[in-house]
């Protein structure tokens, strides 16, 4: 229901290739549902450089926060609407599900907005809603926080686990800094904000797609 | 005994009071143009509150006090008793105590911006044919995820300088002033004006607020009386 597409002007196959292997690696995490683990793939074609397949939102946040990390200024695109792939049908005729062609309309036109300055994330809904539009504006605010962050401050952050109190004082161990240093990196970097706007997005991407589902 | 569903309290306590000055008249000139059932006035000690109605205005004071620094915000939601008193002093309701342990929890948050929002039914009975745990999840849910968007909002506002601060003052005032009028005004150039709107990310504040508004709806449904939920 949920369609991800992730777009580069000049996008060279390792770059897409690096970010797929970032993608994966996260979706396999315990922290995240198991329908995240096998996104289905279209790749291969001019409109976007990955497409990606999601049933819950959760793991769309994940992957569009994934994709802005990555250094390869990408314009993320994400559709709400029908999929309905047939099953083994080749990629063009996959793309051409409602779904997947509003995302690929959103990647590009957030790859041409690049320019803008903005959080380059656009959402659209097969049926146009305020959740469509609240969701992107929270995806937006939650992205600037990972797109503001330093290499330092991400070295801290990739041993916590969110959720998890006490993980701190094991990732200072591991990094060999002190916990007033990692907790200082989890203050500046808005670490625990980030997650409390992940469930936030997640949640109105969830009722944009109730709306979809209600009135098409 | 009768309850008007889903109001909200804001509730605000000055930071280090002890060791500063008495600063709620300036709060209290800064909350003046938000629109309150009951007006913002002090409580006891440096703390004021008010009772509002429309997730808009909330939005509009907790932003208001998160820019004039130094203040901890709480916002409940839950139901009042009427009639309604005359100052929110006499007022009560679940709506009260709601604000009162948001206002505690946003002390506690630290280095965090002491800003916290929570829910308390009124009745103190889901709607019917819903589990109980799961009302109050769903309860915890909504506010928690209004609390995070209304916080992803107030670090854009805490975060602005005096210079921008300037160009939304204008552009608040005379929403119908374009960059040049506001450049004439402030004697700047209007590419200074631009880089300033910019950099206060006025456009993703404007964009965000819709979010926390249909998130707080989304928890004043869940509060309001069995009866009141369609």
């Amino acid at each position: 229901m949920f369609t991800v597409a992730i777009s580069h002007p000049s996008a060279s196959p390792e770059s897409v290739a690096r970010l797929t292997a970032r993608l994966g690696s996260v979706a396999r995490t315990a922290a995240l549902p198991q329908s995240a683990a096998d996104p289905e793939l279209v790749c291969g074609t001019t409109v976007a450089d990955l497409v990606l397949l999601f049933d819950d939102p959760e793991s769309v946040v994940a992957a569009v926060l994934i994709a802005l990390r990555d250094d390869g200024d990408w314009g993320i695109g994400v559709g709400i609407g029908a999929i309905a792939l047939p099953v083994g049908a080749p990629g063009s005729a996959a793309l051409s599900a409602p779904g997947v062609r509003l995302a690929l309309e959103a990647a590009a036109d957030a790859v041409r907005k690049r320019p803008g300055r903005q959080v380059p994330v656009l959402i659209r809904g097969a049926v146009p809603s305020q959740y469509a539009e609240a969701a992107q504006a929270v995806l937006r605010l939650v992205g600037r926080l990972v797109l503001a962050r330093s290499a330092a401050e991400w070295r801290v952050l990739d041993h916590l686990t969110p959720g998890q109190r006490g993980g701190q004082g094991s990732a200072a161990e591991l990094l060999g800094i002190s916990s007033q240093a990692v907790s200082k990196a989890v203050g500046r970097s808005a670490w625990v904000e980030e997650w409390d706007g992940r469930r936030a997005a997640a949640l109105l991407l969830e009722a944009a797609r109730q709306t979809v589902e209600e009135w098409s | 005994m009768k309850y008007h569903c889903s109001m909200y309290v804001v509730t605000i306590d000055q930071r280090h009071s002890r060791r500063s000055a008495d600063r709620v008249p300036e709060l209290l000139r800064a909350l003046t143009p938000v629109p309150t059932v009951l007006g913002f006035e002090r409580t006891v000690g440096d703390e004021v509150q008010a009772l509002l109605e429309r997730p808009e205005a909330v939005v509009d004071a907790v932003l208001r006090a998160v820019r004039a620094t130094g203040w901890s915000i709480g916002v409940g939601l839950g139901t009042v008793r009427t009639p309604l008193p005359a100052t929110s002093r006499e007022a009560s309701g679940t709506a009260f105590l709601a604000a009162r342990d948001a206002v505690e929890r946003a002390k506690q948050k630290g280095s965090r911006l002491p800003l916290a929002l929570s829910a308390m039914a009124g009745s103190g009975a889901p709607p019917n044919a819903t589990p109980e745990q799961s009302w109050h999840d769903g309860v915890a849910a909504a506010t928690a995820e209004a609390e995070a968007v209304l916080v992803l909002i107030g670090h854009l506002v805490e975060a602005r300088s005096a210079a921008q601060w300037a160009v939304l003052d204008l552009l608040r005032q005379e929403p119908e002033l374009p960059l040049t009028g506001i450049a004439k005004r402030l004697e700047i150039s209007h590419q200074a004006v631009g880089g300033l709107l910019q950099r206060s990310k006025w456009h993703e504040e404007q964009a965000a607020l819709p979010a926390v508004t249909v998130l707080l709806e989304r928890a004043a449904r869940l509060t309001g009386e069995p009866d009141a939920i369609g």
